[in-house]
């Protein structure tokens, strides 16, 4: 299966607004998801310069961007997204 | 202590954002009437009763973060803007460090046990048999405790095989080390400053953010704006707190408008060097023991909790103020500032003469985002000199190993991993059991500076 991929921004923003403590989300998701995620840390994506309509930290799980991230949020979409992986695979 | 990255720290760092924006921006003064607003909007749901307190509650932030402090007396009833034209935007605010927003107080009731209602009034009442004070009566088939009894112990706790006995803390009273915090006529708390060392585990606690720290934002924008000629002191617990290398960092610092950036790493090998010699040389003269002074909330529990122990402190200023000293008298003229993640560093800084401003990680990295300054984007070059040893400063235990690696003779040294009631006890101890060290180095924050109340991560 092809890996959830989770990009956090490490620009001066995201990462001030948190996201040097959301590269350790491994740390709080089960263990068994771990080997279906790859994190990594991206330059500034320069979405963070209108709070209005997008918050930083900024993360980009598969290409679906999430603003204002927190672990709650992250961990939401990853539920989805390996729901929809379990479905799709046939028995 | 709460987590580091919550809705509360969330808010106070968008709110030092816009607060930053709105001094760089010269627009029209009355803006910064218009933040709250910006900030919760009417659709939002709001985190207290309603938006309109949330609102109130961020005009009392940024009153905070222009060096307000909110005496039994303060008015109230001006607009934001109001203060704002009438505070001295040259002068840094003075102590006390912290201050209470009474409104944001949610009045947390004394630190009690409660039977909750999973009681079942069982047989056994192991609560009742254990209970030191007899204060466990039974009422309409449930356990009661009686507060007038109760003295905390939390045996009954314990003992309940349903878990039906829970524990409601006042977290900022939980956590200050020095009984400080005083229940204020059950209306808010608030704090005493004979009492109060400046540690702000206080303000990390307080779930509903209502202890804050007075900033000194406003005057060095001001002086940033005015292109001063400007140092900034940089504490070497900066490492891991901004993104990019040391010396991308530094670059984009500069660029913030400071005229040179000064590692305190630097100073704090020179004095790591000076205690060590110190300490050889009080061990000459027959003293068991001596301990560090490079934390200022340490030297604040000395100064008000331990005075006995005077003695035994070393003499050696601390990293910030040996490194304002050698700005200042290279030219006297030029303005230092203090970034760190501490709030007890204002208090040193306001009885030196060689600090101007201290402002924390929190606060720099707001001018950073505020400036649009893209730390990544700067190239990364070799550091000319090895700062390794200082930079140890910044984590327990790394000053004793400091002062161990400038030294002669081999040192034992005693760690003291943050000031709580009972690291205070076993310092006092000292006094008639001397430690099993030479050199006892003392932390207020549990884990060093890096883990200090003002942190980014």
């Amino acid at each position: 299966m092809k890996k959830i991929e989770i990009e956090i921004c490490m620009g001066t923003a995201c990462f001030v607004m948190g996201s040097a403590n959301l590269m350790r989300i491994k740390e709080s998701i089960p263990l068994e998801w771990c080997d279906q995620i790859e994190v990594t840390g991206s330059f500034c994506c320069n979405l963070c310069r209108n709070w209005k309509d997008s918050k930083p930290p900024i993360v980009n799980i598969n290409g679906e961007i999430i603003t204002g991230a927190d672990e709650t949020k992250i961990l939401l979409h990853l539920v989805g997204l390996i729901k929809e992986g379990n479905d799709a695979e046939p028995e | 202590m709460l987590n580091l990255n919550n809705h509360y720290t969330y808010l106070k760092k968008e709110l030092l954002w816009r607060f930053i924006n709105f001094l760089y921006r010269d627009g029209k003064r009355s803006a910064i009437n218009r933040i709250p607003y910006e900030m919760i909007s009417t659709t939002e749901n709001s985190r207290r009763c309603c938006v309109y307190k949330d609102r109130e509650m961020i005009k009392f932030r940024l009153l905070a973060q222009m060096g307000y402090r909110f005496t039994d007396d303060f008015d109230e009833s001006y607009t934001l803007q109001e203060y704002y034209d009438r505070t001295d935007k040259t002068k840094a605010a003075d102590l006390p460090v912290l201050t209470v927003i009474k409104a944001a107080c949610s009045s947390c009731r004394k630190s009690q046990y409660h039977v909750t209602e999973l009681c079942k009034g069982c047989l056994a009442r192991p609560c009742q048999s254990l209970c030191p004070r007899d204060a466990m009566t039974m009422k309409s088939g449930r356990a009661v405790i009686d507060l007038d009894k109760c003295i905390n112990c939390g045996k009954c706790k314990t003992s309940c095989p349903y878990g039906a006995i829970v524990y409601t803390p006042v977290p900022c009273e939980e956590v200050c080390p020095v009984g400080a915090i005083e229940q204020n006529d059950g209306s808010s708390i608030a704090i005493s400053n004979e009492k109060c060392i400046s540690c702000g585990k206080c303000t990390r606690s307080c779930p509903f953010g209502a202890i804050v720290e007075r900033s000194h934002i406003l005057p060095l924008v001001k002086s940033l704006k005015e292109k001063d000629d400007m140092t900034l002191l940089l504490a070497p617990s900066i490492v891991n707190q901004l993104p990019g290398t040391m010396s991308q960092i530094k670059s984009a610092l500069s660029d913030l408008g400071f005229t040179a950036i000064y590692e305190l790493a630097e100073s704090a090998q020179i004095v790591a060097e000076s205690e060590s010699d110190e300490l050889l040389e009080r061990k000459s003269e027959g003293h068991s023991f001596m301990t560090t002074s490079c934390c200022p909330a340490y030297m604040e529990t000395i100064e008000k909790h331990i005075p006995e122990l005077k003695p035994f402190v070393s003499h050696t200023d601390s990293p910030m103020v040996t490194g304002g000293k050698i700005i200042k008298e290279e030219n006297r003229h030029k303005k230092t500032v203090f970034a760190g993640p501490c709030m007890a560093k204002k208090v040193e800084a306001f009885n030196s003469e060689y600090i101007d401003y201290v402002i924390n990680f929190e606060e720099l990295g707001a001018l950073l985002m505020s400036r649009e300054i893209e730390i990544n984007d700067y190239p990364h070059k070799e550091e000319e000199c090895d700062l390794t040893v200082g930079l140890g400063f910044a984590t327990s235990g790394g000053v004793a190993k400091a002062v161990e690696h400038y030294s002669s003779e081999p040192i034992r040294s005693v760690s003291i991993d943050g000031i709580t009631g009972k690291s205070m006890n076993l310092l006092r101890s000292f006094l008639k059991r001397a430690p099993g060290g030479d050199l006892v180095e003392v932390m207020a924050c549990e884990g060093g500076c890096e883990k200090g109340p003002c942190t980014l991560c």
